[in-house]
């Protein structure tokens, strides 16, 4: 009658779904000299991902830049490996097209892409290229300048919203990649209302006894938002919270915490006032990775 | 065909309402060979159902909360059988704390052994939401009959359509007793299942028994399948018996079999069906431990055969008529508000769920027996918010609540003695012992390492005891009760309130380094609430001691013999009550909050609204302390507990002065607010805290209900319907009400009991009816309407007019 007992979670491990997280293929949009400072970024990614970079060049003389790299600002070994593309047609539509045709790909670029923009836009191609709401792509603010980029430490925003969760996998996958310490930031927000959203899990609007409910509430937190993005046991996983405005806090929040990156679910719209994603692109002082969420 | 489910699959959704297909629940009763229902087992009424429709993975954890099953013994959340990636069964028996030798260790309710998993394989292919198509799922919570069921229809990847009805329940009746039973049908497909129902503890720090034990050869009858664990760092046990029988429409016979490993135990069975087999899963665990019985192990095996050898059908009618009775004395009625009126039964149905009237030595938790979260921990919460409740519905299970703290007394003398104080200091936080259990430091959401204050300063809990018992005592007249453990709670209260403070120079008893309600200001000196209170307490233990000397002579001899009660220490107290400081202002009619509250830094709330977090969150822990921000009723509280002894126009200035400035950050303040503001006529204001409340645990946004439901937020419900929009008021001779109801209300409905008479009544907008049954007649009051004494067997009458009530008019029913 004793036998060893069947293995009933096998089966459901083998159902679960799997976060779509790896990285095959970069592209790097090259207008000039303000979005150098996307290449060391673009570079570490390749390397993380082990993917290959595209250098998609916007203007004439794509032999010279294959051929001479210094001419633009570049080193020998920062396009080692790379494939050149060069741009025919409006810039914007090129880099999306090719992104298109490229499995599992990210976008890495300046924000300054393109002529520049009055008020809070950014470039114009930047602006032209999210447009087609990208699935992934990584933001760099031209001030970084073109140095070493490295990645110890990953900003996760998570508003508690289920349409934050695809931001989850990625930047659990990239921190384990690189070795990196992951803090999830929740901003509770004043002046805005409850999340709706099913499955949300906004900070508690009662917290009866502190000591109890926030480790409570911390756990429950990660616990959704590691089921809902399935990261790596083995990544150090943090959870902050914050109270204020999203946008500014959480690029204050990178720049004390001296982030490397932050990651980010995207609704695929910042054009509206006081939209959050600006705020943190142009506030963080570190690269952005976008991932689209369409809710 | 692959599909897993998602909220855009199933429209997802908790609330009462009938669900969408006809009601599977009556397969049940279609199958009189197997059902083990009565035939009234089911009701389709949503205002007595809490539906779950669909599945939403990152809710799981709320919906075990607000599905989970109890009966004050044992509790039982209402996690998926077959599991998910977020499922966190859990099993807890009223009063088993587990503490373990770690640094900064508190006790927390145990979670037991999970018994719930039944794995259901169809060809060797496990049955689970993660495969296949999900065609419907539900969960439903029958608050009528204390019942927990699932509904389930799946399309595997083969097309196999499959039903699953189940129910799980915690019996009323017999409260050992967990069943949970299971209808599976093979909808258009013939083929071997297996059954695997299984309890498994997966907790490595638990020491496992293995119980000598040897399985049942005999096919025909179940065996009884043994657990026993060890409480880490107490000296209980817990055993478990469990047992499984499968039933089928076909007759045919399955296979069985046994599988046992330290921390797991299973019976497996396979069964061949053919399309439009019913098979019937029942499953019986019984809980026992070693806290009252010699030999639970024995006691749990014995008492599993019983129940199979009365019948499973037995059990689940005794437990259908056990929640009847209570509904009977319990149920609010409020027409016209169906969300309301299911709120009003979510919250009954809970609190009916987690007291124990036969056990005086547990409390109920914050979270009650639905979650973990709290650790289990017993705070002020059981006495000011949930005991009214039972006081008036259930005084037997008041009883044993308070039976608790007394119990506990030696432990509360023992916390004073070491702060250097006399008499009882009630712990802030306590488990099973009466220890103080809060935890000494926490960590804030920013990282920062932060002491834990309330159980040093947190002391209002000792005269939110006292006043519980002198609540229970004034309701119920129960005088045995009260000299038998209430008298010497009142006793041993006042005195610590007679050494807590100290007379100063300035002639005033001053009460410094408290935390009151208003937890956002901590360290802070003469707290209006302690010290209005605390005066409260000393005045009433002189009255006691009065009391016991002229009543029960000979109890106060015991008492004074063995506490040691001079005439002088007792007459004392009206001295240190009368010099009370209390920061009262004349001029203004205003409390002032705790000294210095004047001068903190106003906020004005409106401006963060709305807003999506708790104020201290926004603002930051040390931030607030320096602002005007209240985080829950304080004052406010204070003028509704001493609702006799406050004026109407102090009430009314104290809290039209401190409702701006509270913030609600608790789950607490809602319902008072609600309350207050029904009493003193603000209408808006009371409907929309009446809202806020009834949505604490329900409302689909809040997200911290994981952890188990917010017991006091339930009781503070109960509370502003009957003691705000009611206006309930025990009087000396009887009771008063001044109805207050909402404009779309047609009727406010609900039974109460007051010094052994039982009252029901009626409320509508032009009438009030209350029928009195009871040998001794009470005084009917009405505000400004004359009174009545009404006698047993009669029903009262009094109708509205333009410019009042008319005077009650006696009808016989």
């Amino acid at each position: 009658m004793q036998a060893a007992l069947p293995d009933w979670n096998h089966a459901i491990r083998g159902a679960k779904p799997q976060c779509a997280t790896a990285i095959r293929n970069i592209v790097l949009p090259l207008t000039g000299q303000e979005t150098l400072p996307a290449i060391p970024v673009a570079r570490k990614l390749c390397e993380l991902y082990r993917a290959t970079l595209h250098v998609i060049y916007v203007g004439e003389g794509l032999s010279d830049l294959r051929e001479q790299p210094a001419r633009f600002g570049l080193t020998a070994e920062d396009v080692r490996g790379a494939v050149f593309d060069q741009a025919s047609g409006e810039p914007p539509a090129a880099v999306t097209r090719l992104a298109r045709e490229l499995p599992e790909m990210l976008i890495v670029m300046s924000t300054a892409a393109g002529q520049q923009n009055e008020n809070n836009r950014f470039g114009s191609i930047t602006e032209s290229v999210f447009d087609a709401h990208p699935p992934r792509a990584v933001l760099v603010p031209p001030e970084r300048g073109n140095v070493t980029w490295t990645l110890q430490r990953i900003l996760l925003a998570h508003d508690g919203t289920p349409i934050s969760d695809p931001a989850t996998g990625p930047a659990a996958d990239l921190a384990q990649r690189a070795r990196a310490e992951l803090t999830a930031l929740h901003v509770a927000a004043r002046g805005e209302e409850r999340p709706a959203a099913r499955g949300s899990i906004a900070a508690p609007l009662y917290v009866d006894q502190p000591h109890h409910e926030w480790p409570a509430w911390a756990e429950e937190f990660m616990k959704r938002v590691l089921a809902g993005g399935a990261p790596p046991s083995s990544v150090h996983f943090r959870l902050a919270v914050t109270g204020g405005q999203a946008g500014s806090e959480v690029a204050a929040a990178a720049r004390e915490r001296n982030a490397d990156l932050v990651v980010m679910a995207w609704h695929g719209h910042w054009d509206h006032k006081d939209c959050a994603t600006r705020a943190v692109v142009r506030g963080a002082g570190c690269p952005v990775m976008l991932v689209y969420s369409a809710g | 065909m692959n599909r897993v489910p998602s909220p855009v699959d199933v429209s997802p959704d908790i609330h009462g309402g009938r669900a969408k297909s006809p009601c599977e629940r009556e397969l049940q009763a279609r199958d009189p060979a197997l059902s083990v229902l009565p035939s009234n087992f089911c009701t389709s009424d949503p205002r007595w159902l809490l539906l779950d429709e669909g599945f939403t993975l990152a809710r799981e954890h709320e919906t075990e909360s607000l599905f989970a099953i109890a009966n004050g013994y044992m509790g039982n959340r209402g996690s998926l059988a077959e599991g998910s990636r977020l499922s966190a069964p859990a099993t807890f028996v009223a009063g088993i704390f587990e503490q373990f030798d770690t640094p900064g260790s508190v006790p927390a309710l145990m979670v037991l052994p999970d018994w719930t998993g039944v794995r259901i394989w169809i060809d060797r292919r496990p049955l689970t939401m993660q495969q296949g198509e999900v065609l419907e799922h539900r969960r439903i919570l029958d608050f009528r009959h204390g019942v927990l069921w699932r509904e389930w229809r799946h399309r595997d990847s083969d097309g196999r359509i499959t039903r699953l009805v189940t129910f799980r329940l915690a019996s009323l009746a017999d409260r050992h007793l967990l069943l949970h039973c299971v209808t599976f049908i093979a909808e258009n497909y013939n083929s071997v299942i297996r059954f695997e129902s299984s309890m498994e503890t997966t907790d490595l720090n638990v020491p496992v028994r293995v119980p000598e034990w040897r399985p049942e050869r005999n096919a025909s009858r179940p065996n009884v399948l043994p657990l026993e664990l060890e409480v880490p760092g107490r000296h209980e046990t817990v055993a478990f018996g469990l047992a499984s029988q499968l039933l089928t429409s076909s007759r045919a016979a399955g296979r069985r079999a046994m599988y046992k490993d330290r921390r797991k135990i299973m019976e497996a069975c396979e069964v061949e069906v053919r399309a439009g087999t019913h098979c019937h899963l029942h499953r019986l665990l019984s809980v026992y431990t070693s806290r009252y019985h010699s030999n639970p192990f024995a006691r749990s095996m014995e008492h599993v055969r019983d129940v199979l050898s009365k019948g499973v059908a037995a059990e689940a009618a005794a437990h259908a008529a056990q929640w009847e009775s209570r509904w009977n004395s319990a149920d609010i009625v409020v027409e016209g508000d169906d969300a309301l009126q299911r709120a009003l039964r979510f919250a009954c149905y809970h609190l009916i769920s987690a007291a124990n009237p036969d056990d005086g030595r547990v409390s109920i938790g914050a979270r009650t027996l639905s979650g973990a979260a709290y650790k289990g921990h017993v705070f002020w919460d059981t006495e000011t918010y949930m005991l009214p409740f039972f006081i008036y519905t259930h005084p037997r299970s008041a009883e044993a609540l308070l039976e608790y703290r007394y119990h506990t007394l030696e432990a509360a003398r023992s916390k004073a003695r070491s702060f250097g104080f006399r008499g009882a200091m009630y712990p802030w936080e306590s488990a099973d012992t009466g220890d103080e259990t809060t935890p000494a430091n926490v960590i804030a959401p920013n990282g920062e390492v932060l002491r834990v204050l309330n159980g040093e300063l947190e002391i209002h809990i000792t005269t939110d005891v006292a006043y519980a018992v002198w609540q229970h005592w004034q309701a119920t007249g129960d005088d045995h009760f009260f000299q038998r453990f209430g008298a010497e709670i009142m006793l041993e209260t006042a005195r610590f309130w007679a050494s807590r403070g100290a007379l100063e120079p300035d002639g005033f008893y001053h009460i410094r380094h408290v935390i009151g309600p208003d937890e956002y200001h901590e360290d802070v000196d003469d707290n209006a609430f302690t010290n209005l209170m605390a005066a409260w307490n000393l005045r009433r233990g002189l009255e006691t001691a009065g009391l016991l000397q002229e009543r029960w002579p000979e109890r106060w001899r015991e008492l004074a013999a063995r506490l040691q009660f001079s005439d002088d220490e007792v007459s004392s107290w009206q001295s240190v009550a009368a010099a009370m400081f209390i920061p009262f202002d004349p001029e203004t009619l205003l409390y002032e909050q705790f000294s210095g509250y004047y001068r903190k830094q106003h906020v004005d709330l409106k401006s963060y609204e709305p807003r999506s977090a708790a104020m201290d969150t926004i603002l930051g822990h040390d931030a607030i302390q320096k602002t005007d921000v209240v985080k829950q009723a304080d004052v406010v509280l204070a003028t509704f507990l001493l609702w006799d002894e406050i004026g109407p126009e102090v009430r009314a200035a104290n809290f039209r002065y401190y409702e701006p400035q509270t913030g609600h950050g608790s789950s607490l303040s809602p319902s008072i607010h609600a309350l207050l503001a029904a009493r003193i006529g603000d209408r808006h204001l009371a409907e929309a805290y009446l809202k806020q409340a009834a949505e604490i645990d329900l409302g689909n946004n809040m997200g911290n209900a994981a952890g188990g439901v917010h017991a006091a937020a339930l009781g503070g419900l109960w509370q502003a319907l009957v003691f705000g929009f009611a206006g309930f008021r025990p009087r000396s001779e009887g009771v008063s009400f001044a109805p207050a109801l909402l404009p779309h209300w047609r009727r406010l409905s609900f039974p109460l009991q007051w010094r052994g008479r039982r009252l029901q009544i009626s409320m509508e907008p032009a009438a009030i009816r209350v029928r009195v049954s009871g040998e001794q007649p009470l005084r009917l009051s009405l505000e400004s309407s004359s009174d009545v004494m009404a006698s047993d067997g009669h029903e009262y009458v009094a109708e509205r007019t333009e410019s009042g009530w008319r005077a009650w008019q006696a009808v016989r029913p």
